[in-house]
């Protein structure tokens, strides 16, 4: 039977580097696409991810065997981001007109069509993280830790340290912000998508 | 129902945290309200399209716990040039409330309040004193010793050479002074010699000038 994440992290803290990399190895790409999706830009995900794990291998004799380690890793993660978020005040936006050019001309024809490929689909990812990152820092990590990382809101409460009722409107609010900013990109038809 | 609560319920709604009341409840609410229905129809579309999304990945470069455990090392690293700045900094502190001097060699460090420049005066020369003094007078006194030592050497070249020139003056003085006297005496012999003929032969009025050279 494999150890649990808990029982990972109290081997890690008796010094178990091999424990540590079995962590590493289930949490790692994760980690990389929770830090990518609330900031959109890969490089800086990729050095939050490495933080993060530094941050874990250092702390680790804090972690409290009793606890579930899964809110632990997810609240070290969102204060790196939000210190990120917070640091960079004029983030360097995606120009309007790179994001929209592919998809705005493919939509009407190919993405309509039952046989949207991989490539469109990940353009459309690209499209979606960028609109996540124009929406408020609070509404963005409450979406994206409810919607892609998949936290019951009473996770994210206890994550955040904010009362469930919070986390419920931060999700429902950064949901409509996602959606005004799509279609405020002029990218999205919804409707053409849902279709599809 | 306020807004608030809408809010709350529709997102419950949509990540199917909702139980069967509450479930009602915003049913209920949305027949009544046509705007709030309208709104979240397209919250639902705006969900499902995010669940088509295909999982995309910043990076497939793993990451290993020997290099994470190899930057904690750093880390570390610049922790103890910290804690050692720390240290540094408490003792500078220290030294300079309380006063703490050192020396090393001939430079000496002193921290803390300066005294004024008579007590330091003083305090430098009773130092000096006790530590340089006698090396001082030894190093006086061997200057002495090669000075007197070259004083001597140059009197005595000085001396030598006086006497090698006076001894030269001489010996040409004695030549010239022995023809001279020699001159004289036989000028004074000569004279003499005459008188005395001149006292013997009275009656000859010219008498013959005695001549050493025309002598027998």
């Amino acid at each position: 039977m494999p150890l649990t994440d808990e029982q990972l992290m109290l081997q890690s803290q008796k010094g178990s580097l091999a424990s540590f990399e079995l962590l590493i190895q289930r949490w790692d790409k994760r980690m990389l696409n929770y830090f990518f999706r609330c900031v959109g830009v890969s490089v800086e995900a990729e050095d939050l991810r490495q933080e993060l794990f530094l941050r874990i291998y250092v702390k680790r004799k804090s972690f409290k065997g009793n606890r579930p380690f899964s809110p632990w890793i997810y609240r070290i993660a969102t204060n790196l981001v939000i210190d990120k978020v917070s640091r960079k005040r004029n983030p360097d936006m995606c120009p309007m007109e790179e994001l929209t050019g592919s998809l705005s001309e493919a939509c009407p024809d190919s993405l309509t069509t039952n046989s949207r490929s991989a490539a469109e689909n990940g353009e459309l990812s690209r499209i979606v993280r960028e609109a996540l990152r124009r929406i408020p820092g609070k509404e963005r990590i409450a979406l994206v830790m409810r919607h892609f990382e998949n936290l019951n809101f009473k996770e994210i409460a206890e994550v955040l340290g904010a009362p469930e009722s919070t986390i419920k409107t931060r999700v429902y609010r950064g949901l409509s912000a996602l959606r005004k900013e799509l279609k405020r990109m002029g990218v999205l038809d919804i409707d053409c998508l849902q279709r599809a | 129902m306020d807004r608030n609560e809408f809010e709350q319920l529709a997102a419950c709604m949509l990540y199917d945290e909702i139980n069967a009341d509450d479930r009602r409840r915003l049913q209920i609410y949305l027949s009544k309200h046509p705007e709030e229905r309208i709104e979240f129809e397209e919250m639902k579309k705006t969900h499902a399209l995010l669940n088509q999304l295909e999982e995309q990945s910043a990076s497939d470069i793993p990451l290993s716990a020997s290099q994470i455990a190899a930057s904690s090392r750093t880390g570390k690293s610049w922790k103890r040039w910290f804690a050692a700045a720390a240290v540094f900094l408490a003792f500078f502190l220290t030294a300079a409330t309380q006063g703490i001097a050192f020396q090393i060699g001939e430079y000496r460090i002193a921290f803390g309040p300066a005294a004024d420049a008579q007590t330091i005066r003083e305090e430098v020369q009773t130092e000096f004193a006790s530590s340089y003094l006698s090396i001082v007078e030894e190093l006086t006194q061997a200057v002495q010793k090669v000075q007197n030592l070259s004083e001597l050497t140059a009197g005595r070249q000085d001396a030598l050479d006086e006497s090698v020139k006076l001894l030269t003056f001489l010996q040409k003085q004695d030549r010239r002074i022995v023809s001279e006297q020699w001159k004289q005496f036989t000028s004074e012999l000569s004279l003499e010699i005459n008188k005395r003929l001149n006292q013997m032969y009275a009656m000859t009025t010219q008498p013959i000038p005695y001549d050493p050279k025309n002598s027998y």
